[in-house]
């Protein structure tokens, strides 16, 4: 494998791998706090489920960055990447999603850990931290579509 | 930070079944006491008759608390006040040789037949080593001075010392003990009024919420010495009773509990949810006793803390 391939990889490693990691600790958070309401109170089911869920979204735009990367370079069939500073471009890209995905999940999941206590204690406030949540995955969303721009713009 | 999570959201579900200001209200106008047990039982009491029921919903709370942070050492901090509680109870039924058994509190760290067992021997061997020598020098505190008062001001005053010691790692348990020590000073100054200055050097607490040894110093009249330090509302609450003046302690705290509102991941919100306990059952009893000495609506009510929730 020469080096071009070498980083590019390392790029899609490292979108799937941090925003994964982001995800599944924000996930992990937000299911601890609902886990503990929903064993006072089952029929809040599908209100926790919202707010369980938003942090995994970063593991998700960091998989398709990562899938774009992959079928661009090569490796799943076609032309491999042979020039190093292309490897490098493709790096470059990555880092955007892996490192706001990283952040933003694990941010996330500690507002959506204290949305589910506020819901808990004021279940018709649940919008309210869904909201909440939900300014944190603006930043995910920047980083998911910086990284899709120069994915698709790499030549 | 996260440790508690779990803790934290389950305790805020159960703050859902507590008694709000309005629900004491509407229980305080219940008629008699099985319609007030009834409201209790809506929100989760059990157990045979009415005093049984606050007890267990007690031990209920403690039992939830240690299942939810167990080895936390907040827990035993907050359990020395029962200890102590004991403790002074045990050795006032002793001077008076009267049964204890129906005194103590549970849960506790040390056996209250320990303590017991104890002071009738004069054999402190089987207490730890902190609460042997205050449970020593508060019974030769009661053989000197045959006042049971002297005694509980020097375990009052070891409690919060020791209270203060194991909080310091925790900022809202060493707030909550700050507000115990203020309550306390503020009942000695005003109930020491006459007493030598030498009393109040002895007895009031360091604090970091009053100036001690200004108050111990000064001569001025007590309204003013609190006044400047931004406690009238403790001399006003004291001129009207001591039951008003223990009102005004109270709240103070429960205003300090209600910080722990914005905390969802820490120890904070349980040991907040162990005291609005405490004082979710201690507004029950003035109910219920008010209510078993036909007292009128309108005192009880008066008499009721502000709630957590």
């Amino acid at each position: 494998m020469n080096l071009g391939m070498f980083f590019a990889l390392l790029g899609a490693a490292l979108a799937v791998g941090m925003a994964g990691m982001g995800s599944s600790y924000g996930v992990g958070v937000a299911s601890e706090a609902a886990s503990a309401v929903l064993s006072n109170d089952p029929s809040k089911f599908g209100k926790m489920l919202v707010l369980q869920l938003l942090p995994g979204t970063q593991g998700l735009y960091g998989l398709i960055i990562a899938v774009m990367v992959l079928l661009n370079v090569g490796i799943l069939g076609g032309t491999p990447v042979g020039d190093t500073m292309l490897g490098l471009q493709y790096l470059s890209a990555c880092l955007p999603i892996a490192l706001g995905g990283y952040f933003s999940a694990k941010s996330q999941g500690r507002v959506c850990a204290a949305g589910c206590s506020l819901t808990a204690k004021r279940p018709e406030e649940s919008s309210k931290a869904i909201v909440s949540a939900s300014l944190i995955e603006l930043y995910a969303l920047l980083g998911f579509i910086v990284s899709f721009l120069m994915v698709i713009n790499i030549v | 930070m996260e440790q508690y999570t779990y803790a934290a959201a389950y305790v805020r579900a159960l703050e859902n079944n507590m008694f709000t200001n309005e629900q004491l209200a509407d229980a305080a106008r219940e008629k008699n006491t099985e319609d007030i047990a009834q409201l209790m039982r809506e929100k989760g009491y059990s157990g045979g008759d009415i005093f049984e029921m606050l007890d267990n919903e007690m031990n209920k709370t403690w039992d939830i608390c240690f299942e939810l942070c167990p080895g936390e050492k907040g827990l035993r901090t907050l359990l020395l006040e029962n200890d102590f509680h004991n403790v002074k109870a045990v050795l006032k039924a002793t001077a008076a040789a009267v049964d204890w058994h129906e005194l103590t509190k549970k849960p506790y760290l040390t056996e209250p037949q320990a303590i017991a067992d104890a002071f009738k021997n004069g054999d402190y061997s089987e207490l730890s080593d902190e609460l042997a020598e205050v449970c020593r020098k508060a019974y030769a505190e009661l053989a000197k001075n045959g006042d049971a008062q002297y005694a509980e001001i020097f375990l009052d005053r070891r409690l919060y010392e020791m209270m203060k010691k194991r909080s310091n790692e925790n900022t809202f348990l060493h707030g909550y003990t700050e507000r115990l020590i203020l309550a306390a000073d503020l009942k000695i100054y005003l109930r020491a009024e006459g007493k030598p200055t030498e009393f109040l050097e002895a007895a009031l607490i360091e604090s970091e919420l009053i100036d001690v040894p200004m108050l111990a110093a000064s001569d001025a009249p007590r309204e003013k010495v609190l006044k400047k330090q931004g406690y009238s509302g403790a001399y006003e609450a004291f001129k009207k009773s001591p039951g008003t003046f223990d009102k005004w302690c109270d709240d103070e705290i429960n205003g300090y509990m209600k910080s722990a509102e914005f905390s969802f991941f820490g120890f904070d919100t349980v040991a907040a949810y162990i005291i609005a306990k405490k004082t979710e059952i201690k507004n029950l009893r003035t109910i219920i006793y008010g209510r078993l000495s036909a007292m009128p609506t309108e005192e009880i009510t008066e008499r009721l803390r502000e709630t957590y929730v």
